[in-house]
C-alpha cells in the first residue's frame, strides 16, 4: 500500500482524473480511486477533502450541492477549463518524472 | 456511526472554525456514512466497519494546511517611520514608538508592556476607549463663550480651562493606574492633581503664591518616601507568596 507521502503532489492529478469522466462527490471519488488502484492507494478522507479545498481555491474545480431528493445533500465537484489544463500539464510532468526515476531504480530485486 | 461522528468532531476541533471548515465537515460526515453503509452491505460487522472508516480518515494536518492556505497568503510585513507592522491572516502585530500592539483572531487589541523585571505582560483592551478629551475640550470652549458673552465673566471664565487641565491629568492618571492595575500610580496621580489644584486655589484666592510653593518639595519628598515604602512592602508580600 502506498502512503500519501509517496504520492504527495499527485493527489490533485488523481482526483482530476476521476472528474475528467464527469462531476462526482466525495465517497464515489474515493471509491473510484480505491478500485482503480486495486486497493494499493486508499486515499485518506482528510487528504481528499484538503485537496478539494486547495483545488477550489486555485480554480481547478467548482463545487455545488447535489439535488438528492432525500436526506442531506452532498457536495459535487466539477473540473474547470483551468483544471483540465493543469491535469494535462501534470500528465506530461509525470511522464518525465517516471523516465528519470526509472533510470535510477532497479527492477531486478 | 456515533463513534465516527465523534471522531470527525474531535478531528475538526483542532481546526479554526470557519464556514468552509464546517461545510467540509458536514460533507465528510455524509460521505463517511455512505462508506460505512457500503461496508455493512458487504457483510462487515458494525465494529469492523467503524474501524475501517476511522482508519481511512487520516490526520488533521492536511486539512489545517489546506484551509489556512488563503489566510497565509495574506501575510505581509511593513516597515515605516511609524514602526513595524506584521499581518498574518487575522493576526496583527504592531511595534512602534507608542508601544507594542497585538491583535489576534479579531478578539480585541492587546497592549504589551515590559515589566520591571524584564518580562513582558499584556492586557486586553475591551471595546473602545472613552473619548474623554474629544468631549471635554469642546465643552470647555462652549462654557467659556457662554460665561463671557452671557454673563461678562471673561475674567473668571479662563478658569474653566485650568479646571479642564486638572481634570484631564486626574482622569488620565487614574485611568492609566487602573489599566496597569497599579493602585499606587493612580493614588499618586490623584494626590499630585489635588496639590496643583490646591496651590492654584490658595494662590488666586489668598495670593499665597510665595510660601505656598513649598508644598511641591514637601509632597515630592513624601511621594519619594511612600514610593520606597510601597515598593518594599510589595516585594515582601511577593516573597511571602512564593
Amino acid at each position: 500500500m502506498l502512503g500519501s507521502d509517496t504520492l504527495r503532489g499527485y493527489n490533485d492529478t488523481i482526483i482530476l482524473h476521476v472528474l475528467m469522466d464527469g462531476d462526482n462527490y466525495g465517497y464515489a471519488i474515493s471509491a473510484r480511486i480505491d478500485a482503480d488502484s486495486k486497493g494499493v492507494y486508499p486515499i485518506k478522507e482528510t487528504t481528499l477533502y484538503s485537496t478539494f479545498a486547495r483545488m477550489e481555491k486555485k480554480g481547478f474545480v467548482t463545487s455545488y450541492y447535489g439535488d438528492e431528493s432525500f436526506g442531506r445533500r452532498r457536495i459535487y465537484y466539477s473540473i474547470t477549463g483551468e483544471g483540465k489544463k493543469y491535469y494535462k500539464d501534470k500528465c506530461i510532468e509525470w511522464q518525465q518524472t517516471k523516465e528519470v526515476i526509472d533510470k535510477f531504480t532497479r527492477k531486478d530485486f | 456511526m456515533e463513534t465516527i461522528k465523534n471522531y470527525v468532531e474531535a478531528l475538526f476541533s483542532s481546526i479554526p472554525a470557519s464556514e468552509e471548515a464546517n461545510r467540509l465537515k458536514e460533507d465528510m460526515l455524509l460521505n463517511l456514512e455512505e462508506k460505512y453503509n457500503a461496508l455493512l452491505s458487504t457483510g462487515k460487522s458494525e465494529a469492523e466497519a467503524v474501524g475501517i472508516v476511522i482508519m481511512g480518515i487520516g490526520t488533521a494536518e492536511d486539512l489545517k494546511a489546506a484551509l489556512n492556505d488563503e489566510k497565509l497568503g495574506k501575510s505581509r510585513v511593513k516597515v515605516s517611520f511609524k514602526g513595524v507592522n506584521v499581518e498574518d491572516g487575522d493576526d496583527k502585530v504592531h511595534v512602534g514608538w507608542d508601544g507594542v500592539h497585538v491583535e489576534s483572531n479579531g478578539d480585541g487589541t492587546y497592549t504589551v508592556s515590559e515589566n520591571e523585571d524584564g518580562t513582558f505582560s499584556y492586557h486586553q483592551e475591551n471595546g473602545s476607549k472613552f473619548p474623554f478629551a474629544a468631549i471635554l475640550w469642546p465643552l470647555c470652549i462652549i462654557a467659556f463663550l457662554i460665561m463671557g458673552f452671557a454673563f461678562h465673566l471673561w475674567h473668571y471664565a479662563w478658569l474653566v480651562f485650568a479646571a479642564a487641565v486638572i481634570v484631564t491629568i486626574l482622569y488620565s492618571s487614574v485611568a492609566e493606574g487602573y489599566r496597569k492595575k497599579d493602585l499606587f500610580g493612580a493614588v499618586e496621580g490623584c494626590v499630585w492633581t489635588m496639590v496643583v489644584a490646591g496651590y492654584l486655589y490658595v494662590g488666586f484666592k489668598y495670593s499665597f503664591w510665595h510660601p505656598g510653593w513649598i508644598i511641591f518639595p514637601i509632597v515630592g519628598l513624601m511621594d519619594g518616601i511612600a514610593h520606597s515604602v510601597y515598593g518594599y512592602c510589595k516585594s515582601r508580600t511577593e516573597k511571602e507568596e512564593k
